[in-house]
């Protein structure tokens, strides 16, 4: 694989101003030259570098892919024209959605963000039955028939539904639907559900009569009738099965026969693909975030006898965890404490920064020029031990304070990256180690990134260590006054960095216009990609904006993550996101909005880590 | 959509076909052909080529991108003994204050936001509606520029916000949409969240005009947005500055029917001072704001029998008229079924139509309990729908439409109804419609017969499987030449997404071009914006022939996410009423759609659980007042204990030009 890689790297013969000598393992990286002009390009219209390698054989990939030991390019070949077909594919495979979750992008582990791939079955304790087969259940009530395979069910509706030979007949007439809830809650904008579904056909059926069966999710609980959110129904008169989306139809097939097998796949970036007997009908796009307390119900209508109705015969069910970014739950605002006292002004603090040592959880946050770090005592429960700050300004360089703290743990010290602003209001980075408990930093003597002709402001740091590499990306600006972020990479990082050169990543980010703004990046690792998370203003609004990346050069823009709430803390928007990868979702830390002020919060999303598909 | 008078233009400069008529959007609205109508007003072009652009064409003048007619919303002069009762002094946390209020030159300014260790700012409790269109007008004064430059930021300043907030933090600074603040020195900054956007510098101790004109329009991918031009001193220092997606404005309170923003009076020490601040909304016309009317209509009101109407009554035609003696008649046409309309997707609903009709006075009301009712189906059976196959044969009848062709006296010459009517052989095969048109209708009782075949059928129309919601639009005063019938084309068993309307003769017989009908698609869903991201149905046009022009208004029903219906509006404009008998001009969706949606007041008033859904609408001039427009807004709403009921609620707007 890694001589793959290295055909990719060195074998396309591209030129660089920059170098792009592969660093090896404990090697320092080579002299960065700030000066370096990125891709260029109008900024923040979402599209990845339009053509050309990507940069893919002016930086050392091999090294910068998320995961190491999982390369791409391995699937893809390592012939000369390795470079520009791994940059085209990547680019075909992040054009939508449904192409990202094709088995053909598997290559790709940023495919498996918000495509309903990659997704972890949940086999302990799963919400819906795996197998609920009403025709082996004859007679019994149908929560005692889902009591036997472990499960539960709640009927509805004016008469009981029945279970007969032919399966589960839902009971309801002509003024309420009839049915059974079945199993627990599913959150449908964070699972992935498959279900099989066979229904029986009603016998002697006319133009006119009211024998029907589904099976759907629905956002509220059933009353005279079930709210079809996303779900299969049988219409006996129709002699169809219509795809039912928002309680409407939103297709309809032929219903086939009674061993016709019908399979609703519903994913948490809310598409509905429909088969029958294995051959897909189509996607239907449906509203996932409003799915996140969702129940699964069988029901229908039934006038005729039960030995004619028509029926559910049998459910298969199949539940996943998924990624899917815009499923954040539990945003609260956090709390920052002292002696059990709340800190006065620290909860509105700038920039936070949030790390995972393994025994504790530490979070660093800016106040009026000095930085803080806390500790984490329970979720969204934070404290300090003493009023002091972690760090203050001391140099020149440092007039105007420190700020945008960004905590590294590299398993066996930890860092503090931060900007350093001057009189004039310019950045540049700093670095700082853990020296004492309480938290205090010692600073190192050369800054991280200083200003250069090129980029006359750098700030907001955000920096992943893996494997004995260090990443960073930072907001530069630009002598015209226009930002983007940057990357840059090293294997120390108290010496130099090297720049990350020709990839997406200023083309993506970059701004040149008051009325918006893009700052606060944080990036990590998570399930073999890189996830970049960064604070998009429009107006005076704030949101969180998500950009996922193989090897940081080629960027899939999944937009808007993390916006506002409607209500709370962050009714209006979000910015200073910090992301913090967990082995089955992220934690996030960020500041609400709400039209008043700006509010540290937190929040998390299920996100399983280790499901990316095995290329070998 | 720029694909207004296209196919007329190529037809009459190279004979072309439809098929090869110009892609929609690369086309100039009027195809180049002289004596059009400025139909964007705010695209910088001269559209109509009369040498008049956009807002100085007269054609503009009623449109929000240029409408000058002003209806003051806030006015504060600063003298009232207790401010406290209109605005909000902001920060609340951290302490009372109060501003001073000096006068200059005989007026009263406010400012000295003491003490000056934070900005402390006035906001307006009222939210100032905005989204159709306003102005904030104020004047600003320096008096002391010690310590601050003429062109430099201090930290003395005083200046006009408009926010979404209704407080500030202290120590900070009100969130500002937009801001135009001067500063001690006499530098001036316009700012939106405290980033500057413009500046200026004026004198010490001189009033300084600020003036914020606010116009909405649509972006890029057709989201409306509210865009300002500010003048300040009387130079105009910014033009169309986008201030905030329509969407993102405060929606409730006073701004629940348009939405707006709060307005405020902000500063930092003393110095600086904001003189009296004026709102104000345009005053043309809105369609967004309804007035509501007497006498909601059911079922049973209209006497009706229960045996077809038990369940449902919906989708309106409603057509106004004067009668004989002078009085104003109100002629109704509804659909109806014994089933609820909700078993649809189980299995096949009947419907049938029926007619009532009520005389009113002069600029009157109607009644609930004077209405002459078809009492049974006007057309179709009765019971339309059966459920246990005892009326297989039965044909649905649906959707109604009711075009009232009047004399120079208002008073009825014909009554031209079209309603959707099923077109299938067997039971099992179901849900084809075409279009049926009849001309006369004569009275309620008066029965029906259908022909056996219809006007229009699907057969004629590859592209739609099923043709709904017909509505027709007289191509001249007389319709003597005919009629476009507008329907929504159903072209799989989702939901619609295109209007389509095809040409027909006085005789009610199809006009053809090609070897098909005559026919334009009028409507598309997804060229319209987000608020038709999931379809459209149900057009209702009203058509005004002008001594210099006409002009088409349609209004449909639109739905964002599947089943959230609500009210939108698209509007067209020619001068050549001639070119009306080969092409409809392109309507162009108002800037700010949906005009009603399924969380205004008037839909949820009244629900239980919140859910209640726009069903239909109805529109037509009254006879006795044609620049008023009744409409006729048919929605479902829940019942406590179970069960749904049908409303028709009467709502009128003015149009200074109908």
């Amino acid at each position: 694989m890694a001589a793959a890689l290295a055909l990719v790297s060195v074998g396309c013969g591209a030129d660089s101003s920059a170098g792009g000598a592969a660093l090896g393992p404990g090697e320092g990286g080579a002299n960065g030259d700030a000066s370096f002009d990125g891709a260029g390009g109008q900024g923040g219209d979402g599209a990845p570098v339009s053509e050309g390698a990507g940069g893919v054989p002016d930086n050392p990939v091999d090294q910068l892919f998320a995961n190491p030991q999982r390369n791409a390019g391995d699937v893809l070949g390592g012939d000369a024209g390795a470079a520009v077909d791994y940059a085209d594919a990547a680019r075909a495979c992040y054009a939508s959605p449904d192409i990202c979750g094709n088995a053909e992008c598997s290559a790709f582990a940023s495919c498996c963000v918000n495509t309903g791939t990659c997704c972890e079955p949940i086999v302990n304790d799963p919400p819906l039955p795996s197998m609920l087969d009403f025709r082996q259940c004859a007679g019994q009530t149908v929560d005692q028939c889902a009591a036997s395979v472990g499960s539960n069910a709640v009927a509805f509706g004016e008469l009981e539904p029945v279970i007969t030979g032919r399966g589960l007949v839902p009971n309801g007439t002509a003024t309420a639907e009839g049915g059974a809830v079945i199993g627990d809650l599913l959150n449908l904008s964070s699972q992935r559900v498959d279900v099989d579904v066979r229904f029986t056909l009603p016998v002697g059926c006319n133009g006119t009569c009211l024998e029907s069966a589904g099976v759907a999710f629905t956002a509220s609980a059933p009353g005279a009738f079930v709210d079809a959110d996303v779900g299969l129904l049988l219409s006996g008169s129709r002699g169809a099965v219509s795809v039912m989306i928002g309680d409407a139809v939103a297709d309809s097939f032929d219903a086939g026969t009674d061993s016709t097998q019908w399979r609703l796949v519903v994913s948490p970036e809310g598409s509905a693909q429909v088969f029958r007997d294995g051959n897909s009908l189509g996607t239907y796009s449906f509203d996932s975030a409003a799915l996140e307390q969702a129940r699964f119900v069988a029901f229908g209508r039934n006038l005729g006898a039960a030995t004619t109705s028509a029926a559910i015969a049998l459910i298969e069910v199949e539940s996943s965890f998924c990624d899917n970014p815009q499923s954040w739950v539990g945003r609260e605002p956090l709390s920052i404490t002292l002696d059990g006292n709340d800190v006065p002004g620290h909860a509105s603090a700038g920039g936070p920064s949030i790390v995972d040592q393994g025994v504790r959880k530490r979070m660093a946050y800016e106040v009026g020029g000095e930085i803080f770090v806390s500790e984490e005592e329970a979720p969204g429960e934070f404290f300090l031990d003493d009023l002091n700050p972690a760090l203050i300004a001391t140099e020149s360089y440092e007039a105007l304070g420190v700020g945008d703290p960004e905590l590294v743990w590299d398993g066996g010290s930890l860092f503090l990256f931060y900007t350093a602003r001057d009189e004039t209001g310019a950045g540049s980075i700093g670095m700082a180690v853990y020296a004492q408990e309480p938290p205090v930093f010692v600073k190192s003597e050369a800054l991280t990134l200083a200003s250069t002709s090129d980029a006359v402001s750098y700030d907001a740091p955000s920096v992943v260590y893996r494997d004995g590499l260090w990443l960073l990306i930072v907001r530069a600006t630009l002598s015209g006054g226009a930002t983007e972020l940057r990357a840059f990479y090293t294997n120390d990082p108290g010496t130099r960095w090297e720049r990350v050169i020709n990839g997406g990543l200023e083309q993506l980010t970059r701004v040149e216009d008051a009325t918006s703004e893009i700052t606060d990046p944080s990036l990590i690792i998570h399930n073999s990609a890189y996830q970049l998370y960064y604070a998009r203003r429009t107006g005076t609004l704030w949101s969180v904006e998500l950009a996922v990346s193989d090897e940081l050069l080629l960027w899939r823009p999944m937009g808007e993550v993390l916006g506002g709430a409607d209500e709370g803390f962050d009714s209006l928007g979000a910015r200073s996101p910090d992301a913090l990868s967990q082995s089955d979702r992220i934690d996030i830390v960020y500041s609400g909005q709400d039209g008043v002020s700006f509010r540290l919060g937190t929040a998390s999303r299920a996100a399983p880590s280790d499901t990316a598909p095995s290329i070998f | 959509m720029n694909r207004w008078l296209a196919p007329l233009a190529t037809l009459l400069i190279g004979g072309c076909s439809w098929v090869n008529a110009p892609e929609r959007n690369l086309v100039p609205p009027d195809g180049g052909v002289e004596g059009g109508i400025e139909l964007f007003c705010d695209d910088g072009l001269d559209d109509d080529e009369d040498l008049a652009f956009d807002c100085d064409d007269t054609d503009c003048s009623e449109e929000p991108a240029c409408c000058e007619l002003r209806r003051t919303t806030l006015s504060e002069d600063w003298t009232a003994p207790d401010l406290s009762a209109g605005w909000t002094f902001a920060p609340t946390a951290g302490g009372s204050w109060s501003a001073l209020r000096p006068s200059f030159e005989g007026t009263t300014f406010i400012g000295g936001f003491l003490p000056g260790d934070s900005p402390r700012a006035l906001i307006s409790k009222d939210c100032v509606s905005l989204a159709l269109g306003g102005w904030v007008d104020t004047s600003l004064r320096t008096t002391d520029s010690t310590g601050c430059g003429p062109s430099d930021p201090c930290d003395r300043y005083a200046g006009v916000v408009l926010s979404v907030a209704t407080d500030s933090a202290p120590g900070n600074k009100l969130q500002d949409e937009l801001a135009v603040t001067l500063h001690a020195g006499g530098l001036v900054l316009v700012t939106q969240a405290d980033v500057e956007v413009a500046r200026a510098s004026v004198g010490i101790d001189e009033n300084v005009d600020v003036g914020i004109e606010l116009r909405p329009t649509l972006d890029d991918f057709n989201l409306p947005i509210l865009i300002a031009n500010v003048t300040v001193a009387g130079e105009r220092v910014l033009e169309r500055f986008t201030v905030a997606t329509i969407g993102d404005l405060v929606g409730s309170g006073d701004c629940s029917d348009v939405p707006g923003l709060h307005v405020a009076a902000q500063g930092r020490g003393e110095g600086v001072y904001v003189g009296p601040l004026e709102t104000a909304k345009q005053d043309c016309a809105n369609p967004s704001q309804f007035d509501e009317q007497s006498a909601t209509l059911s079922g049973a009101n209209l006497e009706f029998t229960p045996s077809w109407v038990e369940a449902y009554v919906g989708s309106p035609a409603l057509a106004s008229s004067r009668n004989s003696v002078s009085d104003i008649q109100w002629d109704l046409i509804v659909e109806g079924s014994n089933h609820d309309p909700e078993l649809e997707p189980t299995t096949h609903i009947g419907y049938a139509l029926g007619h009532a009709r009520v005389a009113t006075d002069e600029g009157g009301d109607w009644r609930l309990d004077t209405w002459e009712s078809s009492e049974s189906p006007k057309v179709g059976d009765d019971p339309p729908s059966c459920l246990d196959g005892t009326c297989d044969d039965n044909r649905s009848v649906r959707e109604p439409h009711l075009l009232a062709e009047l004399d120079d006296e208002q008073e009825l010459r014909d009554l031209v109804l079209s309603f959707a009517r099923e077109l299938v052989t067997t039971p099992s095969e179901r849900d084809v419609f075409g279009i049926e048109i009849v001309r006369p209708v004569g009275a309620p009782a008066t029965s029906i017969a259908l022909p056996s075949t219809p006007t229009l059928s699907p057969d004629e129309i590859p592209e739609c499987v099923s043709l709904r919601d017909p509505a027709l639009i007289p191509v001249d005063p007389e319709a003597q030449d005919g009629y476009w019938l507008l329907f929504t084309c159903i072209e799989s068993a989702g939901a619609a997404t295109e209007i389509h309307a095809v040409r027909i003769s006085r005789a009610l017989e199809v006009i053809r071009e090609g070897g098909g009908p005559m026919r334009r698609v009028v409507l598309v869903a997804s060229e319209l914006g987000p608020f038709a991201a999931a379809g459209i149905r149900s057009p209702e046009p009203v058509i005004s022939f002008e001594e210099d022009g006409l002009r088409l208004r349609i209004w449909f029903l639109a739905q964002s996410t599947p089943g959230d219906w609500a009210v939108a509006l698209a509007e067209a404009r020619t001068h050549d009423t001639w070119v009306l008998q080969f092409e409809l001009p392109e309507p162009v969706p108002f800037p700010v759609n949906p005009i009603l949606s399924s969380t205004s007041t008037l839909v949820r008033s009244g629900c239980l659980d919140e859910e209640c859904n726009i069903t239909g609408i109805a529109v037509t001039p009254r006879a006795d007042d044609p620049s008023r427009l009744r409409f006729l807004l048919a929605r479902r709403l829940n019942l406590p204990g179970g069960g749904r009921t049908d409303q028709l609620i009467p709502l009128e707007q003015t149009w200074s030009k109908p």
